[in-house]
Parts: structure tokens; sequence; C-alpha cells
């Protein structure tokens, strides 16, 4: 392993955000068929194998940016990481010592999950999964732009990041 | 007038055309390049072109244009085994002065 | 000279610049050579016109003899004769003395993270010794291509981990061979597959060898081989049939599982061929009959039916299958959206293995295309556009890492930092911070692996980061970058963000070769040989140095509006010093002054890039720009 390339991989991850390598003003929502082909085209045209044989720095750095392909593509691609890079850049970060003190949302989940264990046939799995996803909703639509603009609160907006998270993983337990 | 090929050149290539699976015939010609002004091309003809000359030798179709026709009338193309290396070779009378790896030539 | 070969119509390269690339199939029992030939990929033979060559290596007091030769010396002297050597690639001592059946080999008790054998040329370890089987195989290539290769692709399983890579990495190193890529063995066997029949869509394939099992699930769309998921066992093969019937012959013999007289290696060795030889005889019969000989008497004649067979085989399928679901779902699919099932691999000839698969999948098996050639054909396709005798255009493949990476945390758990079937290349940063207060070092222990505790997976490397600024505990943020390139290898990379120092890493590899002792080989190596290493270094680094050079220039030529006032006194400087470097002997200082240069560039290369990403989303000059980009 090499410590020369030790500066250079970190200087180049960090030139440009996911939206801006893709092109994309950052935003809330993406059009998911626009994002996919331009990914499918960033990572068709900068994969290391075209690069094969160009210099070692250019080749090195082929590898970087097609990394940093795929890495933006894991975020862009996923909601809840979309939203995260979005407010990050207007500087409203998610800490993860941030203690959850949403108390009424807590008592929900606990409610929620306890319903999951019981539910043990497919519709009522079914019925839950509807009404995780109409809480997602409600977090979502809470943070689009024009409800943001109106409030402008950051500690709402760390608020419903938050609850998505939860969300998200409860989603994620269900499957 | 004619480029032509061994016998066992024109099996080597028919094998590699079938093999490949398309392909009507060979295309010889020269291109200028290499150390010593001109060199061979060698390629798969996958179509013949307008201007095209076509010759053929133990029923390989060997395709050429007049430009190559002019630099490789009388060549035959030989099958050659040195060692394990198999490979084509132009004996080509036209050449007066080849490179030492025979790629390129002056006529 | 190298004689012609014939080109694709409009793509004559200009003399001398059709590069000699080959794609080899390092295998478990054996092992070929391939190379596009006028346009055809096909298997180089030896001299004899045999294309296999078995992968054993014996050391004889006076010479080194590999293949055929080498196998036949199996029984009478096993001690020295090395076979299945793949098995010990990337391994402990401690993984390889667990090994059943157990290896004959007499190992040296002090090194542990790489074993070494004992031979009559002193300590070998797994690596020297693949490299002892690269070396006739490119001598072979080379006869035939008739010059001296560029390069090679080198075929590992896909469920081969970082340690494993590296190893195959060093072997080809020692045997001379520039690696182009390493490539997993069921995406290779794709390519040749598909590329031959234009296919498309969702196919699967099953590679069975002889100490390895893979399965890959790929989709191929227009060229685009992209690998969605991959999954398999590094230590079951073929070789694993073998051993089930020698234990049943054993029990049949009446011998038992622990014989009262131990076999000695000879015996043993006996043992494993009399029972490759039944699997192999009962192939496409109802029983087969074989007699026993061991301890110098006959301890057993008998018969081997089907139904034993199955019985014996039916549990190492099983384990097959269960990494075959396992893959389906990663991928996210069911069994019968899969359009075709590839097979590769010697063991896949089981006509048992064939009908399980069949039923697995729901469909009858690919059996036509010759299991033990179509890895190494795939390779050197690839190796053909890697050299770049062809467009890449034509066809590219994106691969995954097999296994998770992850990280130690507290309590010995594994904290996942890049999932397995991720695409490739790969880069994941993580944060850190101290604990303590003026806390200048920080150990980081990256596993690879499916599970919770560090101990049931593959500890890979150890790191200390160090001269971290003295801060109050909590305060350094420390960012490591972990890098999977594209040829499943890690690298790792650290820095520390409030002060921008970068911190120093220094790596342990848990099992592999350290950069000293790959060099101290090549130069035991090369003191016996002919070959001046010293010679090729500098041909190698001048070559490096010259494409250097000539990319800068053009770029510099293409871009000059992205060069700074900064930039260019800068890199005049360095193209100057590395332009005098070229003309020297030394090898060394032109390497520092590539280094240099392309430390120098590095910014200006940066924003040449992102030009070119932005311009490929402007969407006119898509296709213009990467071609641009590449051939500058």
């Amino acid at each position: 392993m090499n410590e020369g390339s030790l500066s250079s991989s970190m200087s180049a991850s960090s030139v440009m955000s996911a939206f801006a390598l893709f092109g994309f003003e950052p935003a809330l929502e993406l059009d998911e068929s626009e994002l996919k082909s331009r990914f499918e085209h960033l990572r068709t045209q900068f994969h290391p194998d075209r690069f094969s044989h160009g210099s070692a720095l250019e080749r090195r750095l082929a590898m970087q940016r097609a990394a940093d392909i795929n890495a933006a593509y894991a975020t862009l691609s996923k909601p809840l990481l979309r939203a995260q890079l979005y407010f990050e850049l207007r500087g409203i970060t998610l800490s993860e010592a941030r203690s959850m003190d949403d108390a009424a949302f807590l008592m929900q989940q606990m409610e929620l999950r306890e319903a999951l264990e019981e539910a043990h046939d497919t519709q009522t799995r079914q019925k839950l999964r509807q009404q995780i996803q109409q809480l997602w909703s409600q977090s979502w639509q809470a943070l689009c732009p024009t409800s943001i603009e109106a409030q402008a609160d950051a500690s709402l907006i760390q608020r419903e990041l938050q609850r998505l998270q939860f969300l998200q993983r409860f989603l994620e337990q269900m499957d | 007038m004619s480029i032509t090929l061994s016998e066992k050149a024109a099996d080597y290539i028919r094998d590699y055309l079938s093999r490949r699976g398309k392909g009507v015939g060979l295309r010889v010609g020269v291109k200028t390049s290499g150390c010593s002004g001109l060199s061979y091309v060698l390629e798969y003809a996958d179509e013949f072109m307008p201007n095209d000359i076509i010759f053929e030798s133990h029923g390989v179709k060997v395709v050429t244009d007049p430009k190559g026709l002019l630099h490789l009338d009388g060549s035959e193309l030989d099958l050659v085994r040195e060692g394990l290396n198999l490979g084509l070779k132009f004996n080509n009378p036209n050449v007066k002065d080849a490179c030492g790896c025979g790629e390129s030539f002056t006529v | 000279m190298s004689l012609m070969q014939i080109a694709e119509p409009g793509q004559s390269l200009a003399p001398h610049a059709h590069r000699l690339a080959v794609g080899i199939d390092l295998g478990t029992t054996n092992s070929l050579v391939a190379s596009v030939i006028n346009g055809v990929a096909e298997c180089i033979p030896n001299a004899n016109g045999e294309l296999l060559l078995p992968s054993a290596v014996y050391f004889a007091a006076d010479k080194i003899a590999v293949g055929s030769a080498a196998k036949a010396r199996a029984a009478s002297d096993p001690e020295h004769t090395f076979i299945s050597i793949k098995r010990l690639m990337g391994r402990g001592l401690d993984d390889v003395q667990q090994m059943k059946p157990a290896l004959p080999y007499r190992f040296d008790p002090a090194e542990t993270a790489v074993p070494r054998m004992d031979t009559p040329h002193g300590w070998m370890s797994a690596v020297e010794i693949s490299a002892e089987i690269l070396k006739p195989l490119k001598a072979r290539a080379e006869a035939r291509l008739g010059g001296e290769l560029t390069g090679g692709v080198i075929t590992v399983p896909a469920y081969f981990d970082d340690a494993q890579r590296q190893a195959t990495r060093d072997a080809a190193r020692l045997a001379g061979l520039h690696v182009l890529r390493l490539l997993n063995e069921p995406t290779a066997a794709a390519l040749a597959y598909g590329l031959d029949r234009q296919a498309e869509g969702l196919i699967a394939v099953y590679d069975l060898g002889g100490g390895t099992f893979d399965i890959s699930i790929l989709r191929l769309r227009q060229g685009v081989f992209e690998v969605i998921a991959t999954g398999g066992d590094t230590q079951l093969g073929g070789d694993d049939f073998d051993q089930a019937i020698a234990l049943w012959l054993m029990e049949r013999a009446g011998l038992g599982l622990s014989p009262s007289t131990p076999l000695n290696a000879g015996d043993q060795r006996h043992l494993s061929s009399t029972a490759c030889a039944l699997k192999e005889a009962l192939t496409g019969k109802e029983q087969t009959c074989a007699r026993l000989d061991l301890h110098g008497k006959t301890v057993w004649t008998g018969c081997l039916t089907c139904n034993d067979f199955n019985t014996l085989a039916d549990p190492l399928i099983e384990r097959t299958l269960t990494a075959c679901a396992q893959a389906l779902k990663d991928a996210g699919i069911q069994a019968n959206e899969i359009q075709e099932v590839v097979m590769v691999g010697g063991a896949t000839r089981v006509p048992r293995v064939r009908e399980r698969v069949s039923a697995f999948f729901g469909r009858e098996v690919l059996t036509d295309i010759d299991p033990d050639k179509v890895v190494a054909l795939g390779a050197a396709l690839q190796a053909d556009v890697l050299a770049g005798n062809k467009p890449a255009d034509e066809m590219l493949l994106l691969d995954v890492t097999p296994l998770s990476l992850g990280l130690e945390t507290m309590g010995g758990l594994v904290e996942t930092l890049i999932p397995r079937n991720t695409t490739l290349p790969v880069a994941r940063a993580q944060e850190f911070t101290t604990f303590k207060d003026g806390q200048t070092a920080m150990s980081l222990h990256v596993v690879q692996g499916e599970r919770d505790s560090v101990e049931h997976n593959r500890s890979l490397a150890r790191f200390t980061l160090r001269g971290i600024p003295p801060m109050v505990a909590g305060a350094a943020r420390i960012r490591v970058t972990f890098q999977i390139d594209a040829d499943g290898l890690l690298t790792v990379s650290a820095q520390e963000k409030t002060s921008g120092i970068h911190a120093e890493i220094q790596v342990k590899p848990s099992y592999g070769l350290s950069e000293e002792s790959v060099e101290q080989m090549l130069r035991n190596a090369f003191d016996h040989a002919s070959d001046d290493v010293q010679a090729r270094r500098l041909r190698e680094a001048k070559v490096e140095a010259t494409r250097s050079l000539e990319a800068l220039d053009s770029a510099m030529a293409s871009d000059a509006d992205l060069l700074t006032e900064i930039d260019r006194p800068i890199l005049n400087a360095a193209q100057t010093l590395l332009s005098q470097a070229i003309q020297g002997e030394d090898a060394q200082a032109i390497n520092e002054a590539v280094e240099q240069l392309e430390n120098a560039a590095l910014p200006f290369i940066q924003r040449r890039m992102n030009q070119a990403v932005s311009r490929a989303l402007a969407g006119h000059t898509v296709d213009d720009m990467a071609t641009q980009m590449r051939h500058t």
C-alpha cells in the first residue's frame, strides 16, 4: 500500500459533491431515470479500463473518479442519504451525538415496533408498512423547499431527518 | 498481376475466418508509417469496396486496393513457423529495404 | 520479428503497436494461457501440443520441474512435490496446518504469516511456487506470439479475499509478468461465453474448480458485463469429491478414519489418485470397480456405484447450492429469471453436479463450452482490450467486491464499511476521533467477511495512524479512506482534517508478503537467472516515464486554459528534471522524478477530469471528451 497516494486520494474525493458530479443542482427530488442514465453513462466513460494505457497518474485518478461516481450514485439514489447531503451542503448536519428528544414520535415508533412483532400474517404487515410509508411521506413533505423557506428552521429540518432515519431503519428491518 | 497465398497460408486464413464467424476474405494493403516508410495492412474483409481488386488463391479471396496492388504485386503471403511462433509473412519482390522487424519497408 | 497477425477491419495498428498480452488461468489443478491471435482468442499449447499445464511443481536438488513431470513425482517424493498450491495462497500457517487431508510438506515453524515449505532450494512460499507455474506459461506464450509480453490478465476465484489476490499479484511479479488486471474467474467465463454468442440478459456462472467454488450473477447488455452478485467458497472444490471418496475407500478397506498405521505421504497420494480415478471412471456408468493397494499390499477390491457416489457428493453440492441461493438473494432476483447457466471448471463434468444445478435453476445448464478453457479465453479477451489492441467501447466489465470490508470496533465487533457486492472501484471514508487528550496515534484493524465478530472474519491488516497533532480528546477528526480498486485490492489513506496533516500509515498485512520480502525474492531469483533485473527495471522505468511526459504534454497542449500561473513553472521544472533523469541509467532516480512530476501535475489533471465530467454530462460531445481524455 502506497503512502505516496495518501494526499491525492483525499483531495480527489472532496473536489465535487455527489450532485455536482452528476451535473445536478442540489435538490431533494431527482428524476430517478435521469439519475440512472447519467450514472450508467458516466461509469462507462470513466471506467478504469478505459484509461489502462494512460500515465500512472491518470490511471490512479480515473480509478478514484470511478469510485467517486459509484459512491455518488449510492448517495443520490437513496432519498434519505440524498436529503442528508442536500442539507449538509446548506450547513445543516445531523450529528450522531444528537439525541432524539422527539417524545411523541418515539412513543409512536415503540408502538409500531410492538405491532410489528405481533404482526404475523402478510396482510397485517402490509398494513403496517403502508402506515410507515405514510409517516415517511409526511416527514418528506415537511422538508420540501417551500415549507423550509417559510420556516428556515434548522432544528425542524434536523427533526424530520431524524424521523426519516428511524422510519428508514424500520422499513429495512421489515424486509 | 496477382497477390497469392501459399497453400498453408490459405488453410490457416480459412480456419481463422471460420472461427471468427464472419468475413468474405482477407484484405491486404499498405499504409504509410513505420521505420522504413510503408507498412503492411493485414485485415479481415467483411465487404468489398468499389475500387477493390479481388484475387482468389487456394479458395480464399484476397482483396486489395490499387495502391496496395502497386506495392504488393507479385507477393506471396506464406505461413511461417519459427519455433512455436506461427504467423503470416509477405514475400514481396518489390521491397528494396526493410526494417529489421519486417513490418515496414521501402519500395 | 513477430510474424503478422490478421487485424479486424480498419484496425491495423502502426508497426510495433500491437501489444502482446495474455490471459492466464492459474488454477488449483491445471493452468492455461491464452491470447487473442488473428482476432480470435485461443489457448496456447506447449511444444508437445498440450494446453493444460498441471499446477504441480517439483523441486529436485538440481532443477525445478513443472507440470506433468512434477505431477509424476507426487507419489514418490510427496514432500517436495507441490500440488493444489493455490489453496495455500494468502493463508497463514494456522489455516494451512488445519487443511484436510494433512499436507505432506515440512513448514518453517518460525514463519506464520506466509508459511514457507522445505525444498532442496530452501524455504519456499506458495507465492514463489505459483511463480514457477507462471514462468513456463509466460515462456510458452512469448514463443508463440514472437515477442516479449506487455502484460497479462490473471484470473482468480471471485471469492478470493484481499490477501489471496495480493499473493497472486506477487506471484506474477516474481515470474516477471506485468499484471494488467486480476479478473474474477466467473466473470472471465461470462465474457468468453457472452461475446461468443452476443448474449443479453441475466446469466449465472457456476464455477466449480479443483479447489474453489464461485457463483456469479451477471447482467449482459450491449457489451457491458455487469456482475450484480457473487458468492462462493474458497475451500470447496472437485478435490473435496475425491477426498470424500478417499474416506469412503478407507472405511470400506476397514481402515476407518484414523487407521492404526498412519498413512505415509506416498500412500496418501496413492489413495487420492485412486479416488480421483474412480470418480472420473464413473462418469456415464452405473458403477466402476478398482483395487486399492496400501502399505504395499492390496487392502480393498470393490466397486463404487452411482448411488454411493451421489450420497457422498450431495452434501458438497448442497453447499454450492446454498451459495447460489444467497447470490440470487443478493442480486434481488428469482432463480427462474436466469436465462442461462454457464458451467465452468473441471468438476462440473460430474453428471450429478449438472443434474442438481439444472434442477436448482429450473433449466438445462450450458455445457457445450469447454469448462477447462473458457476462463483463460475470457481473460485473453480482457487482456487484449487492456493492452490497447481493441477499443474498450466494445466491451466493459463491471465487477463487484465479493466480501464485506469492515473495521474492528469495541468488543471485537465488526462495523461494515463496504458491503459485499458493491460495484468496483469503490472508496469509502470514515471519520475517527481520539479518545484521550494528546493522543497522537491510533490503531485500526481491517477485516473481510460477513460475520458480526472479528474472530470469524479474515483479518486483512492492522494499521497504525501516527503523527496525529496532540489535541484534547475528541477534537481530532481523522478521515480514513478505504479504496478497493478494479483488481479487488485494498489501499488505505488517512488525513487529520482540522490540521490538514496526513497521518502516516504503517501497514502490516495479516497474511501476505511485505514489499521488502517481494523485493528480496526478486533479487534472489535473478541471482540465479541470466536475465538482468537491473536492466529490466531501468527499461520499465523509462517506458513509464516517457508515457507520463507524453501524457502531460498533450494534456497541457489541449487544455492550456486550465493551467494556472502557479502550475506552469512547477510543471516545467518537474518536466525538465524527468527528461534529464530519463537520459541517465538510474531507475530509482527516474521513478522519483515521475512521482514529482505527477504530484506537480495533480491539481491540473484533476481540473481536466472535472471538466471532462461536466462536458460528458452536457451531452453534446460526451463520447469525444472521454475519448480525448483517454488518448492524452
